[in-house]
């Protein structure tokens, strides 16, 4: 199998001298394709960051990510949005739907920002995949937190990006939907063939992964 | 939590949301400048007009054409405080000097007056005294020095035997400063002296007099403007004078009195919109704060916080950046007028035919200050309500939670695909109150701009010029009499005989060359048998051609009787266009009365009946239709003018020969462009550059207004524009996204600007027409003005969005994002 997340030698530090914080502190790391991989680590151990530089959203202070087989660090700011538009979903705690929009124009928000077409098919499918169908037209404000960030995980999958990346997803969200999201992300991750990097605090999605990587001030334990 | 608890609470928020903090003292202070520096500027306004006024003249009324026994009746009248009559006494013949000589006497003490009052010496007492401006001496080519005599040939009442006298020169008086009527030609100033009434009495026996008179009433702090206008006229009515010849000392009459009804209103209005507009943008600044602030409150609520303590702790955080922010603005709004206005005025006065003698400016009002805050502070607390009832609608953990505005809608029409315009269109949308509110802010500074603008626009020299000369750039006229029984020589018919405006002058225009067009413009004398007072002894007016277009305008002017073109061409039908002097023709409507139209030497007898009287007087007294006039079958040239139109470029060639034809005759004068526009200009230029100023204010606080209310609109949606980022929305459609709200709120404000803007610019233009404010007598759209505010707001809306983008930017997507959580 080929890996399609690669660090080598990451870091991330913040501050200087004193008070010099190393988030990421030399990671060298492989996902490969289909992967479903669970982080976990203590509140500050470095998870989020290490996500957010995987996913391009931030740069590393040293060290390579390669995406896919490129090297994403001579990436212009154009090429990371690219990116982020055709090959990483993200998931986020907050599930920070744009809220003048309703479900449907939500999902489809990332395929349009690309210049292409939605496949509407697609789309329906995965709505009813996520028991979503009959809330297309709702606006988010409308919604309860699980189907806010069911809404959330269709849209990170409906571009068919070949990772999905999601921080803490169900950390606001009760057990009852918590399990159901986390299902849900696991079965259209299979069903679509994609990569899945899930932060977690919570030791039962942990153990549905493939792997658990764990972190611990900044390195791999 | 007790009041210290909350009050450092309040102020560690303000520290903690810093760059709202920051937005909201930049957007309270703009608004307070705004506001405080307009009522300043109009204070200011005011007080120079006052001071102007007062330096003017103090008297009420000036009225014309009284007889002695008026006069008489007029001095005893209980209601005159102070009474000055001047009589205009003979006109001087002194090369082609527009001179008079006139009788002035002070009937009863108390008016003063901005020029003419004595310098050196005394006023004349017999009848060899004069007494003048330096100026009338100097143009008599006479040295301005008391006891210095003259000789000065004159026709006492404009008629009768040329007289010559030497005068001794016993008094001095002041003047204008002429210095700005050097490019002037001599034929547009009047230059007037003052001789004894022993003079007069030799002269000009009693019936001839046709006085002047400037006058007080007793009391004036008892009247309102409208009152003394009212008192003024009964007065007029008690001495059996006509009211139509009182001229009302308006400047001083509103700078003394308390203003008339119209006028309240009108200040009231402007008053009140400029109020209600600043406001708006206090509130739109809080308004776009609403969430953070309900979540604030929920929070607040979730720790146990009460009702009230929320209230305070919000007022007092309001109140604490009102602290800074209001007397900021107020120092401001009051400083920047306070520095740029006697500057204006001071260059203004430069230019201006009016003596702008400011000795202090006064534009500071406690009154004005302590409204002007109370205004200010009044919106902020207004503002605070909707958080805090939107608050108080949901729970705590709802508040926290809350996210702006769609309460209310739950569903929306799906589009199937989501494209960059689709999304600017679908954020406007979801705030539409937001985005109403922002253009409506924006558009506030706009549309003062646009009112102003039009009303400026309106201010036009062109239009004042263009009432000597209508068409073209001059005007070469006749002076000629109608009724000069002592030199016929110069009367009108006798004139015409002579071909003044033949071939052979046209050929000498048309031969200069850049004439493009010559337009004549004539008409005839005509007398008649009637013993009415215009008519007696045969007393000649003149009667001039109108065609079916021009009758169709005249409907609107008609004060009695009707126009039928048709009608008046079977009938012989005439206009009388002078409706003041209709009475003393002794006629009434579709009476027959026998003209005798002077041709020339011809005399044709025409029967004519008046059809109509209009009350815009036109080139004659009597108009008659095209078709009767051609009939008249004339035998001499009845033109009395020509308007010459030339291209640009010979302007100065075709007005040199034409000062030739005037010196080479006695009876020619010239009106020319160039002299005209530059009175005009002296004339409206005391109003329009104080108006500029404020204009120029308004503008540049609004500018920075506008983008506050951008800044703002990009800093509180910071972590939604990171979320699109992290799902892959580019920087260069960011910034595409970001200029296509921006251009939308652009067009907003300029529909809005253009529209509300222009409406109120014609309604302050109908009001300024209708007061005789400032030489305003057409609307003239003010198109550049328009254009330029386009431009700016395009432009400007760009450059921000562009320096926003960047500034957006300097945080890292991350922070961003997590900005909210």
């Amino acid at each position: 199998m080929t890996p399609i997340l690669e660090t080598k030698d990451l870091c991330k530090f913040y501050g200087s001298g004193e008070n010099l914080v190393k988030a990421v502190d030399h990671i060298n790391l492989q996902i490969m394709q289909g992967e479903y991989a669970a982080i976990i680590g203590k509140s500050g151990s470095g998870k989020s960051t290490l996500l957010h530089l995987l996913g391009g959203l931030e740069n590393p202070t040293s060290g390579e990510i390669w995406i896919d087989g490129q090297n994403i660090e001579n990436f212009s700011g154009e090429d990371l949005s690219a990116l982020r538009r055709r090959k990483i979903g993200f998931i986020f705690q907050a599930f920070n739907l744009i809220p003048s929009l309703n479900v449907w124009e939500n999902i489809v928000l990332p395929i349009g920002l690309d210049g292409r077409k939605a496949d509407e098919n697609f789309v329906k499918d995965i709505l009813r995949t996520l028991n979503m169908e009959h809330k297309a037209h709702a606006l988010p404000n409308t919604l309860s937190g699980g189907q806010q960030q069911r809404c959330a995980i269709a849209r990170a999958i409906a571009a068919k990006p070949s990772i999905i990346l999601a921080d803490e997803p169900t950390g606001n969200l009760d057990t009852k939907n918590s399990d159901e999201v986390i299902s849900l992300l696991k079965l259209s991750a299979k069903k679509y063939g994609q990569t899945l990097v899930v932060i977690t605090h919570n030791e039962d999605i942990a153990q549905m992964a493939d792997r658990v990587i764990t972190l611990e001030d900044g390195k791999l334990v | 939590m007790k009041n210290n608890t909350i009050t450092s609470l309040a102020k560690s928020r303000i520290s903690y949301n810093k760059s709202r903090s920051i937005l909201t003292i930049v957007a309270i202070t703009l608004t307070t400048t705004l506001l405080m520096g307009l009522v300043t500027s109009a204070i200011a306004m005011f007080d120079t007009n006052k001071q102007i006024a007062l330096s003017e003249g103090n008297h009420h009324a000036v009225l014309r054409h009284l007889t002695s026994k008026q006069l008489e009746m007029l001095s005893s009248h209980l209601d005159v405080e102070s009474l000055e009559a001047s009589l205009s006494f003979a006109t001087v013949n002194y090369d082609r000097m527009n001179g008079y000589l006139s009788v002035n006497s002070t009937l009863k003490e108390g008016i003063y007056h901005g020029i003419g009052n004595l310098t050196q010496g005394r006023f004349p007492e017999a009848a060899d005294e004069i007494c003048g401006p330096p100026a009338f001496f100097e143009r008599m080519d006479a040295e301005p020095v008391i006891g210095n005599t003259l000789t000065i040939s004159f026709r006492a009442g404009g008629e009768g035997m040329i007289q010559t006298k030497e005068f001794t020169i016993c008094g001095l008086v002041s003047q204008r400063d002429t210095s700005l009527l050097e490019t002037i030609s001599d034929d547009r100033i009047v230059y007037s002296a003052a001789v004894s009434e022993a003079l007069a009495k030799e002269y000009l026996p009693d019936e001839k007099r046709d006085y002047t008179v400037s006058l007080r009433l007793a009391g004036e702090n008892n009247y309102s403007e409208d009152e003394m206008e009212e008192a003024i006229k009964e007065i007029c009515q008690d001495i059996g004078a006509d009211t139509e010849n009182i001229t009302y000392n308006m400047p001083y009459l509103m700078a003394v009195l308390s203003a008339g009804t119209e006028i309240t209103i009108a200040a009231a209005l402007i008053g009140g919109l400029i109020l209600f507009f600043s406001c708006l943008v206090i509130y739109s600044i809080y308004y776009v704060s609403v969430i953070t602030d309900v979540q604030e409150i929920g929070k607040l609520k979730a720790l146990g916080a009460s009702e009230k303590q929320v209230k305070r702790l919000f007022v007092s955080e309001s109140m604490w950046l009102c602290a800074t922010a209001i007397p900021l603005g107020l120092l401001l709004g009051f400083g920047i007028p306070a520095l740029l206005y006697p500057t204006i005025i001071e260059s203004v006065s430069k230019n201006s035919l009016q003596p702008v003698a400011i000795e202090h400016y006064h534009m500071f009002s406690l009154r004005a200050l302590i409204g002007v805050a109370a205004a200010v502070l009044t919106t902020v607390r207004l503002s605070l309500l909707k958080p805090l009832r939107m608050a108080g609608k949901i729970s705590p953990v709802e508040a926290i939670r809350y996210q702006e505005s769609t309460l209310g809608q739950a569903t929306k029409k799906s589009r199937l695909h989501v494209d960059l315009f689709r999304l600017s269109v679908a954020n406007l949308w979801r705030n539409k109150k937001r985005t109403i509110v922002t253009m409506v802010t924006m558009g506030l500074s706009c549309v003062l701009f646009m009112s102003f603008a039009g009303t400026l626009n309106s201010m036009s020299a062109l239009d004042q010029a263009r009432h000597t000369i209508p068409e073209g750039s001059f005007n070469l006229y006749l002076d000629c009499s109608w009724n000069d029984k002592e030199y016929p020589e110069s009367n009108f018919d006798t004139l015409q005989t002579q071909d003044l405006f033949g071939e052979e002058l046209l050929d000498r225009l048309r031969q200069t060359g850049g004439v493009t067009e010559i337009k004549k413009s004539g008409y005839l004398l005509f007398d008649t048998d009637s013993a009415a007072p215009l008519f007696k002894n045969h007393n000649k007016i003149n009667i001039a051609p109108f065609t079916r277009e021009e009758a169709a305008d005249m409907h609107k002017d008609i004060t009695e009787g009707e126009i039928d073109y048709d009608k008046m061409l079977a009938e012989n039908g005439v206009i009388c266009t002078t409706y003041l002097d209709w009475e003393d023709m002794g006629l009434s409507l579709g009476e027959p009365i026998t003209l005798n139209i002077h041709d020339g030497d011809r005399i044709i007898p025409l029967t004519v009946s008046v059809s109509a009287v209009i009350k815009d007087s036109r080139t004659g007294y009597f108009i008659l239709p095209q078709e009767l006039w051609d009939s008249l079958d004339l035998h001499y040239d009845p033109t009395n003018k020509l308007y010459i139109s030339v291209e640009e470029v010979s302007y100065d060639e075709v007005k040199a020969t034409l000062q030739d034809i005037c010196k080479e005759s006695d009876y020619f004068a010239l009106y020319s462009l160039d002299e005209e526009l530059q009175l005009g200009q002296m004339y409206i230029n005391i109003t329009k550059y104080p108006l500029y100023a404020v204009l120029i204010m308004v503008a540049v606080i609004g500018c920075i207004n506008l983008v506050n209310t951008m800044i703002t609109s990009i800093v509180v949606r910071k972590r939604e524009l990171g979320v699109l980022q992290a799902i892959g929305l580019s920087d260069r459609q960011l910034k595409k996204m970001l200029s296509l709200e921006g251009l939308f709120f652009t067009a907003g404000t300029l529909f809005i600007s253009v529209t509300l803007g222009n409406l109120f610019g014609y309604l302050i233009y109908l009001f300024a027409k209708k007061n005789h404010f400032s030489a305003i007598s057409a609307y003239h759209y003010p198109i550049w003005e328009t254009i330029g505010l386009a431009l700016l707001l395009i432009v400007g809306q760009l450059a921000i969005t562009g320096i926003m983008n960047r500034r957006v930017h300097k945080e890292s997507l991350i922070d961003r994002i997590r900005s909210g959580e």
